[in-house]
């Protein structure tokens, strides 16, 4: 093969070769998890929960009885990629948590709950499929 | 310049702008698919204790107020779906008319509470998402809410 035609197909190679890609994007404070452990209901007062939690919460709820809930908003995204030239395929699992904490008229930690939807979150590649989702959960 | 090269020079431009598709699906909140609702009793079961059972509710959007999921008189779990093809050429980048996106496809979960705290109403409602470009919304398959319990 002549230098030419050997030049031409590694040419076409390069741009047709394809590319893997991974990104990940995290929301607020990492290891909510971990920080709420040193937490401790009838005992942790909001100026302990503070301290461990590390940041304000995103948001605060007034319910009844003059009590007090403490929302903070966590998460974890993963972007898999493959990139070839003329197509390229991503796809993004995302999960984001809440941490709700909940306090009596004093100001003491009376309860929380902190979802888990962040934790073992797939990296995964195909965005086709899943079609008959919805159908599986109307079945069962 | 020789002609060989000549023609590698255009074959390269003719790659540059060849057309590419990207298609991108971002799935947010899965886990809420595997939620158990068996445990739940409109009359019975109160608002702590479906947060002991199913955890507090998350936001499927950072930008998202979480007043929408969250408060005493109600709790709601969605999972939600977004499906992105964009067109793009090279030399003219990726223009609005060339990206194609649906956001559509989500599953809920939505338990309310009476004045006592107290569960009295459990639905799923589940709408499906579009995929081809030539579809319209009316291809959309939309599941009606389905009552779990409750009368609200």
């Amino acid at each position: 093969m002549s230098r030419f035609g050997l030049t031409l197909m590694a040419s076409l190679l390069l741009l047709t070769t394809g590319g893997c890609s991974w990104g990940r994007q995290r929301v607020n404070v990492e290891g909510m998890h971990a920080r709420a452990e040193a937490l401790r209901p009838g005992v942790s007062t909001q100026e302990h929960v503070l301290a461990a939690m590390g940041t304000h919460p995103n948001r605060v709820m007034d319910l009844k009885n003059d009590k007090e809930a403490w929302v903070y908003i966590f998460g974890d995204g993963k972007t898999e990629g493959f990139n070839m030239f003329i197509v390229a395929f991503q796809k993004s699992n995302i999960g984001l948590d809440t941490a709700m904490l909940t306090f009596d008229a004093n100001g003491v930690l009376e309860d929380m709950w902190i979802s888990n939807n962040s934790q073992e979150l797939e990296w995964e590649l195909w965005p086709f499929g899943d079609e008959d989702d919805l159908e599986h959960d109307q079945d069962s | 310049m020789t002609r060989h090269w000549r023609l590698l020079a255009l074959l390269a431009l003719a790659a540059f702008c060849l057309p590419g598709c990207l298609f991108h699906r971002t799935r947010s909140n899965e886990h809420v698919l595997d939620l158990d609702t068996a445990s739940i009793r409109v009359g019975q079961t109160t608002w702590s204790e479906v947060l002991d059972t199913l955890g507090p509710p998350a936001v499927a959007n950072q930008n998202e107020d979480i007043g929408t999921y969250l408060s005493e008189r109600h709790l709601l779990y969605r999972v939600t779906d977004s499906r992105d093809l964009t067109l793009i050429i090279p030399p003219v980048a990726v223009l609005p008319f060339m990206r194609w996106a649906d956001t559509e496809e989500y599953h809920e979960l939505l338990i309310t509470f009476d004045e006592d705290g107290v569960v009295d109403g459990v639905f799923v409602e589940e709408v499906g998402s579009i995929w081809e470009l030539t579809q319209d919304e009316e291809d959309r398959h939309r599941v009606p809410v389905r009552s779990l319990g409750g009368t609200s």
